[in-house]
């Protein structure tokens, strides 16, 4: 295999560097190839209707439980009753402290979640949040995948746990984003909440404050709410793959083409496509194009 | 998190279901002898839910589906080409883009169908089922450069059928 071959396997497989991609270009026409891969991943190899698959198979899940029930009952019924039901009982107890409701948001707008216990979530487009229903009133414990603010107005522990923080309060407004690259962006807006990340830091934050992995505590910018409830989002030093994929939950659209790895700062609109590729053309050094449900990023010349 | 809960068990099939019919059909494997196999498939690992976890489910997956492949090839029941297999994922394109397409398509499964049975194979689980080289590898119990290989193979017969051009 020649060193030719060797960067098109690599294309291929996504993972070429900008200089092996210049490169390659010596070779093949890059706007050629990105086209192949965007023309060739509208295709898919057809497959069933997951419904109608799903409805086949349900009989078939239940008649193998019951057989595998019977089968254990039968041969070791009698001196393992009090096993099972030792297990049975520590299972509930383990499953009963994990979530059993999920909602996910996959509208492009902010979802309102009014909780039993008077408190009220806003979920952002893509996110999701889990808890249990059954141990809720007990323990306010919900897990969030994405973004959400929060408004707990029943004083009480209240914790929200993501794959990286777990952020405890009593009786507040507060906004949790857990971002793409593992960290997480606390802002508090009234009464107070505790921050703790996996990597060992523990903050805690007043009304007005809020915390970043990079900064630390930081002041919250005149705000009651935080910005992304009223049609637009803020990016402080996010990269701009990451905005990218943020943009993509509030609009029916995909960004696609060279991906720079530059971070961003700025407030993008969430209800207004043509200004965010105005803003980005005029504060990135990359070129931006509405195309059918596509944003295409180009360098610039 | 255990799958043995059905809503849960749903939620993953709902998931994971259309990647292992496409595995399948990787193979040249038909719509509907496919779409039997991935159930199969589903069927075992939901007989063995309490040994597998929800991270592992979709290597448990394709290794059940590969096995059922295997013995469905030594029946050879079920070889079937793929031909005309695939399908447009988007719609309410212009009509201009809409007649490219369709002739890339056609392009595109002729000169897939005269790939060899490997290369055709790994061309697929990279292309159409998202899946890196690594990935395909463990899938199919190959190493990554086995796998460099058929897919390299593949790209030359796009390059020498001029799917993809040199300059």
């Amino acid at each position: 295999m020649n060193a030719v071959d060797e960067l098109l396997l690599k294309w291929a497989n996504g993972g070429l560097t900008s200089s092996e991609k210049e490169e390659l270009s010596k070779h093949y026409d890059m706007a050629d190839l990105d086209r192949f891969i965007d023309d060739s991943g509208k295709l898919r190899l057809e497959t069933s209707n997951v419904k109608s698959e799903w409805k086949k198979i349900i009989p078939q899940l239940q008649g193998d439980n019951t057989e595998n029930n019977s089968k254990s009952k039968s041969k070791y019924l009698l001196w393992l009753i009090p096993l099972f039901l030792l297990i049975a009982v520590g299972t509930w107890y383990l499953i009963s402290l994990g979530p059993d409701k999920t909602i996910e948001n996959t509208t492009y707008e902010p979802l309102l979640i009014a909780m039993e216990d008077d408190t009220e979530i806003m979920l952002s487009p893509g996110s999701t949040l889990s808890y249990n229903k059954l141990r809720f009133a007990d323990h306010r414990k919900v897990w969030l995948d994405g973004r959400a603010y929060f408004d707990v107005r029943i004083k009480g522990e209240f914790s929200v746990v993501t794959d990286n923080s777990i952020t405890s309060v009593l009786g507040t407004t507060f906004d949790v984003w857990e971002l793409e690259n593992d960290k997480v962006v606390v802002q508090c807006f009234t009464g107070k909440v505790i921050v703790a990340t996996s990597k060992g830091m523990e903050a805690t934050l007043i009304a007005g404050q809020k915390y970043t992995e990079s900064v630390g505590i930081g002041d919250v910018e005149n705000e009651s709410k935080p910005k992304w409830l009223s049609s637009s989002i803020v990016f402080e030093g996010i990269p701009l793959s990451a905005v990218y994929k943020d943009l993509e939950k509030y609009y029916p659209i995909k960004f696609v083409g060279e991906i720079s790895r530059l971070n961003f700062n700025g407030e993008l609109p969430t209800d207004n496509l043509q200004k965010v590729t105005e803003i980005l053309n005029a504060v990135t050094s990359d070129t931006y194009k509405i195309e059918n449900n596509k944003v295409v990023v180009s360098k610039s010349e | 998190m255990s799958i043995c809960k059905e809503d849960i068990f749903k939620k993953l099939f709902e998931r994971c279901q259309p990647n292992v019919q496409r595995f399948i059909r990787s193979k040249d494997i038909g719509l509907d002898i496919s779409a039997d196999m991935a159930q199969d498939a589903f069927v075992r690992l939901w007989n063995n839910c309490k040994k597998v976890t929800e991270e592992k489910a979709l290597s448990y997956l394709f290794t059940v589906a590969n096995n059922l492949i295997i013995d469905n090839a030594r029946r050879d029941k079920t070889k079937q080409k793929y031909l005309n297999g695939l399908v447009m994922s988007h719609e309410n394109m212009d009509p201009e883009y809409q007649l490219r397409m369709s002739d890339f398509k056609a392009k595109l499964e002729s000169t897939i169908d005269s790939m060899t049975a490997g290369s055709r194979e790994v061309f697929m689980m990279s292309r159409f089922n998202d899946m890196t080289y690594k990935e395909i590898a463990d899938t199919l119990c190959l190493s990554v450069k086995a796998v460099e290989k058929r897919m390299s193979l593949a790209l030359k017969h796009l390059v020498d059928n001029e799917i993809i051009k040199r300059k």
